[in-house]
């Protein structure tokens, strides 16, 4: 006998099965790969800066997933959680770097 | 209870989600990129649009080109514009191809399919960059 207990009906006649795919995770995923290729080449050029809307795009969508799966964050959110949190971290760090050889090459007269 | 207009965009399929976001993120950054062209302009410090990777080690990274890449694609010259970024030209191309299908989606309420995104066209874009930007160093005299 086939017995699928992914199609199992509940109590409440609901089919039981693979989760729906949520559109806010997926989303998130995917602003958050953009937003990381974005920010790196942002930390060069100015037209990278289009990756922090992104990247901010994707932290919220990934923290709003959270009502949709009972407080716990699926794959995808996660990706595109750590993708948004990287994408601003790599921002700030060319911020940072680049702020310091300006300094130290402002006082080195270079 | 009836759901507001922002929880039922929150609970729309993927493509709707990245339509709406793509909109806003490209209006956002054709605002600043005016803000910041209008600031160079008032204040004359051109090195600011320069490339700070290119300005202090004369390596091109890997955005180089980018802005004449869109220009040259505009102009409809797509030769022009793969030589300058492919990255830049592919990510245009696509980008219009899914706002256009899906605009005219909403305009004739369906009736015309709109390009559903898929996530094999992200990975070709990361390929297509780094590509790109490997052969950029590897030819000899491919200059932008």
């Amino acid at each position: 006998m086939d017995n699928n207990f992914n199609e199992e009906p509940n109590y409440t006649g609901e089919v039981v099965g693979e989760p729906k795919e949520s559109g806010k995770a997926k989303a998130s995923m995917i602003c958050g790969i953009i937003g990381v290729v974005l920010c790196v080449i942002g930390c060069f050029c100015c037209i990278g800066y289009a990756g922090v809307p992104l990247a901010i795009i994707a932290i919220v969508m990934a923290m709003m997933s959270k009502n949709e799966t009972d407080g716990e964050l699926t794959q995808q959110a996660k990706i595109g959680l750590i993708c948004g949190i990287a994408a601003l971290l790599v921002l700030v760090l060319g911020f940072v770097i680049g702020f310091v050889i300006g300094f130290a090459s402002a006082f080195t007269g270079a | 209870m009836k759901k507001g207009r922002l929880e039922r965009f929150l609970e729309s399929d993927v493509d709707n989600i990245l339509y709406w976001v793509s909109i806003f993120v490209v209006v956002l950054t054709a605002i600043i990129y005016v803000a910041q062209i209008w600031f160079v302009n008032y204040t004359g410090r051109y090195d600011l649009l320069e490339c700070r990777l290119k300005t202090m080690t004369g390596i091109n990274c890997p955005g180089c080109g980018g802005t004449r890449a869109l220009k040259s694609l505009f102009k409809g010259d797509i030769f022009s514009s793969l030589y300058y970024n492919a990255f830049a030209t592919y990510g245009a191309i696509i980008y219009i191809l899914f706002f256009v299908t899906q605009t005219l989606e909403r305009i004739t309420k369906g009736k015309i399919k709109g390009i559903k995104f898929k996530m094999v066209y992200l990975w070709i874009a990361i390929g297509v960059l780094v590509i790109q930007y490997l052969l950029k160093f590897i030819i000899p005299g491919y200059k932008i």
